[in-house]
């Protein structure tokens, strides 16, 4: 190529010396026959002829590359981009905004669905395996049961199972909340990941339960609990307070199995009793607490190894029917906890993407009706270069050239944006109490994403823009003529303007719906007042108390703490509702027949709670009475359920004095106290059957205080709960200490985001189509300058002017607006699924958005109407 | 305006389509020229009623180089300036043999049709 260009290069210079050789002769021959030398030097020139196309007939005949033919173009383009600035500057930005956004999305996409698990030795053939028995929606299996799976399948090279833990890890005093994987042995084998540092969990160290005090530091954990120090491996450490050794790192890249679980540190699965203080029952079939991640052996389908497990299920089903009754196994792509956030994340970021791309379509019509704008500026241009025998094909190749720089610029910038984007979302840490990462790195497939969508939409909306410009009738074109010609209604850049009003409205208004719907979820009633609660957790096993013990520290805190001056009443939960970990228990009611099968068990929230709690977080009791001194350890058991519990399980009648338990072999226990219903796993769940049962009597080491503060704000309470804490334990590691409000911005977190990029798409369609709408009308009026001029001329008055600029704007934009809220109609109906507390035909949501964009349009018209009103007749006449 | 020569417009030939190439070959059948060189050639064995346009001299020079007809290098020339040189080829060779027996079938033929009756 680069030969190619000096060879050129080349045979440009010869020519010249081959003319100049040839005019020196012609000269001297007339010199000699008398001539003088100047005018023969003339002379022979003229005679010559035109030297120029002389050359560049020769250049053609030399034949040009293809490339050279780019090249030319590209500086053609350039110089002719440059001479139009603003509408250079318009275009790309507005092909940066939609192709910016388009990007981040699909760089998303790319992240979560497209790649394979980071870190991870042929991610495709990983699997997560879900159990399904009765409502469980997350991937769990228990361990009995994982341990049968991965012993009788023929379909897998190897199951593992994990654990998700919280551990203190340090010094006593000095320690860290940090989460962790307890996995099995196989875990590290499995997945293919080999130590950064040292060596991994493997095997051996799984065989006894409860003697491998051992762990397996991430790159992360690493790095942020013990500064990357390079002589960790073999160092002991304090795991809640219990000596473990540093058997090695994980290389940078693995994150787990969990895309938005990154742990710290991995433990032994035989530790697990150890870790959790026995809370998680390895032996127990029912205690569904395990993830599980196989790997599929070559030649084998998803599907068929589905099929294959679910014959294993059907077995263990027949053999446990009280805790395996109805087992349904699904596998799914691992990284998103199996099944149960794939559907869901898929459903919003497609939606997301949707939108998205409909924004790329209004900026695309925006360029087109630019393009188009800017073709009839060029008209006279384009028909001079006809004239003189260009060829069609050369105007609409350079056209389409010009397009496609502006678009690839525009990319170029889009991807930038989208680039900045996702490293903002990188370096945001979402808050939560956990190990959460949000990651989308862009990688090449975004980029080349970018490019296509660039050069789709350059030659997509560029071609029809080029044809229109090149298809000019020369003779009117070439007398400069624009008022002429006969005035069309419809131009096709009108279409576009009503094609840009319409996607607008249709995108407006899914975009108010949607928002609405989520602020509607947002301020549905949870249940409690989470405003002006403090809370600090503690789980006093991690510190080695044993139940007495731990039962004493309980009571002497709550006791310390409500005499601080600035609480007025606090309690003890479990978990507070709505921050991810809620547990749920099968429900037995007393009186009515055990169903056979575990599936068809009814399952209810469970919390366990102090007295004084329901009062603490202001929910409604509706009869019977909280717990109080009565519920003492040992005591008579009873529970508080709330108002849908009493409506599902015990069809309606009466709850109080009904008995019930979660097993079949359990102690019942009795309904002493009805509360309302609240919001327990998350803001869009219907409402669901809870119960709670009092501390007293069913000890649980892990605890969340929560405080009601007095005329004080929550987080200055904590300083003096800490102290009061300290002063009974100095050792205690406390954990999620903070407002309620700030645990539950997770919670709200997914709706709020939400919310924001659906205005954020919004009002990027409303500003395009804003520009567009302007673009179009200002240069309708300046085409119209001379005709409006001779209108004023004979009489016409501003009002008419101005009316009959309006009168074809209002057509457009009035066109637009019907065909946008006849498709919002249509729309609505897919919306409806998601909508909550909000009609897909919401009347006012129509008139919001029916209001917005005709002011939109109202005011893109106004100013070139204004121009127009101003012509000078006199001058327009003269102009042109 | 003066011109070199003395040939008024009026006794001048307008050159047939297509013949221009195969007269650039003949001339160069007597060794290399330049550009120059050839149109002088044409005009002097013509006894200057063919003038050979040089906006159509030189692209036909390029245009045979382009065929293979002919080939062309830079030389001193005997005024002792650099000048682009064209020679037949081989393939220029043949190429002329056949225009030249097409001519003479198209001259006779033309010529027959023209007898007076």
């Amino acid at each position: 190529m680069r030969w190619d260009f000096w060879r050129r290069k080349r045979r440009e210079t010869d020519l010249d010396d081959e003319i100049a050789h040839d005019l020196a002769l012609d000269a001297e021959e007339r010199i000699r026959s008398g001539a003088t030398r100047q005018e023969s030097e003339w002379a022979s020139r003229r005679d010559f002829g035109n030297v120029p196309l002389l050359k560049e007939g020769i250049r053609e005949m030399w034949g040009w590359s293809s490339l050279e033919r780019l090249g030319r173009d590209l500086r053609y383009g350039w110089r002719s981009l440059r001479k139009s600035p603003l509408f250079a500057t318009m275009a790309m930005l507005s092909l940066a905004l939609g192709i910016g956004a388009n990007a981040s999305i699909f760089s998303v996409i790319n992240a979560i669905l497209l790649r394979p698990l980071p870190g991870v030795e042929r991610g495709s053939e990983v699997v997560s395996l879900n159990e399904n028995v009765g409502g469980n929606t997350l991937p769990l299996v228990s361990y009995p049961d994982y341990r049968d799976f991965r012993d009788r399948n023929s379909v897998l090279t190897g199951l593992a199972g994990i654990g998700f833990v919280p551990a203190s890890v340090g010094q006593k005093g000095d320690s860290q909340r940090m989460w962790g994987f307890t996995v099995t042995g196989n875990y590290f084998e499995l997945l293919g990941v080999k130590p950064l540092a040292g060596r991994l969990i493997q095997p051996e160290d799984d065989k006894v339960r409860g003697g491998h005090p051992v762990m397996v530091l991430s790159y992360t954990g690493w790095q942020k609990r013990f500064g990357g120090a390079s002589n960790i491996i073999g160092a002991k450490v304090q795991v809640n307070g219990r000596e473990f050794t540093v058997l090695g790192v994980t290389p940078k890249g693995f994150f787990g199995t969990e895309l938005f679980f990154a742990p710290d540190v991995f433990f032994s699965m035989a530790m697990e009793k150890e870790l959790e203080g026995g809370s998680n029952d390895l032996d127990r079939r029912s205690n569904r607490t395990f993830f599980a991640v196989g790997r599929l052996k070559p030649g084998i389908g998803m599907a068929r190894a589905e099929s294959a497990l679910n014959g294993i299920g059907r077995q263990l089903a027949e053999e446990y029917p009280q805790d395996d009754g109805g087992m349904k196994i699904a596998l799914s792509p691992p990284g998103l906890a199996g099944a149960f956030l794939r559907g869901p994340i898929i459903g919003f970021v497609a939606a997301l993407f949707g939108i998205s791309c409909m924004v790329l379509l209004v900026a695309c019509t925006n360029l087109a009706s630019m393009l188009l704008a800017r073709a009839g500026d060029k008209r006279k241009e384009t028909a001079i270069r006809l004239a003189l025998g260009a060829g069609r094909g050369v105007l609409i190749r350079q056209l389409l050239i010009e397009n496609l720089m502006v678009a690839l610029l525009g990319g170029a910038a889009g991807a930038l944006l989208a680039l900045w984007i996702t490293s903002a979302l990188a370096a945001w840490h979402p808050p939560v109490d956990l190990p959460m990462i949000v990651s989308a790195p862009a990688d090449i497939r975004v980029f080349l994403f970018a490019l296509g969508v660039s050069t789709v939409t350059a030659l997509l909306f560029g071609l029809l823009p080029a044809l229109q410009a090149t298809k000019t009738d020369l003779v009117p074109a070439l007398k400069n003529d624009a008022a002429t010609t006969r005035f069309r209604y419809w131009h096709l850049r009108d279409y576009m303007v009503a094609a840009q009003v319409c996607l607008s409205v249709l995108l407006l208004f899914c975009s108010v719906l949607v928002v609405k719907s989520l602020r509607r979820s947002l301020e549905a009633p949870i249940g409690f007042q989470s405003h002006g609660l403090a809370t600090v957790s503690f789980d006093l096993n991690m510190q080695g108390y044993d139940e007495p013990r731990g039962r004493e520290f309980q009571r002497r805190m709550l006791e310390k703490v409500r005499q601080l001056p600035g609480v007025g009443s606090a309690a003890l939960v479990d978990n507070i509702p709505l921050t991810l970990s809620v547990p749920w228990n099968s429900i037995y009611i007393e009186g009515k027949p055990v169903p056979k099968r575990a599936s068809e068990v009814p399952s209810a929230y469970a919390f366990t709670i102090s007295p004084d709690y329901f009062h603490t977080m202001r929910t409604g009791l509706i009869s019977g009475r909280e717990f109080d001194a009565r519920d003492k350890q040992g005591g008579r058991p009873v529970a508080i359920v709330n108002s849908a519990f009493a409506a599902r399980l015990l069809d309606g009648s009466s709850p109080l004095g009904r008995r019930f338990s979660t097993g079949p072999t359990e102690k019942p226990m009795e309904i002493v106290g009805v509360v309302e219903t609240g919001k327990y796993f998350n803001l869009t769940e219907q409402a669901h059957a809870a119960f709670w049962t009092p501390l007293e009597i069913s000890y649980k080491s892990k605890a969340c205080l929560v405080a009601r503060t007095r005329a004080i704000p929550p987080a200055s309470a904590l300083p003096s709960i800490r102290r009061a804490v300290r002063d009974l334990d100095p050792y205690i590691a406390l954990f999620a200490a903070g407002s309620v409000d700030d645990q539950l911005t997770w919670t709200f977190f997914a709706p709020r985001i939400a919310a924001i990029m659906l205005s954020a798409f919004g009002m990027l369609a409303l500003v395009l189509s804003a520009t567009g709408i302007y673009g179009v009308m200002a240069y309708a009026v300046s085409r119209r300058t001379r005709e409006i001029g001779i209108r004023m001329a004979i009489g016409a008055t501003q009002a008419q002017v101005l009316a009959s600029v309006a009168r074809n704007a209002a057509t457009l934009i009035g066109t637009g607006l019907v065909l946008g809220l006849g498709m919002a109609l249509a729309a609505g109906r897919f919306l409806e699924r998601i909508l909550y507390g909000v009609k897909p035909g919401d009347p006012l949501t129509f008139a919001v958005v029916f209001a917005i964009m005709l002011g939109i349009g109202a005011a893109a018209t106004f100013l070139p109407a204004r121009r127009a009103t101003r012509i000078d007749p006199m001058q327009a006449l003269r102009q042109e | 305006m003066a011109t070199p020569n003395n040939t008024s417009g009026e006794n001048r030939i307008e050159l047939l389509q297509g013949t221009l190439d195969m007269l650039v070959l003949r001339t160069l059948q007597w060794g290399p020229q330049h550009g120059h060189g050839v149109g002088q050639a044409i005009r002097q064995s013509s006894a200057d009623l063919l003038l050979i346009e040089r906006g159509s001299l030189y692209p036909a020079l390029h245009r045979l180089e382009a065929r293979g007809l002919i080939a062309s290098e830079w030389k001193a020339s005997d005024l002792n300036r650099r000048a682009k040189y064209y020679r037949l080829t081989a393939a220029g060779r043949k190429q002329l043999v056949a225009e030249q027996s097409k001519w003479k079938l198209l001259v006779r033929t033309i010529a027959r049709v023209m007898r007076p009756a």
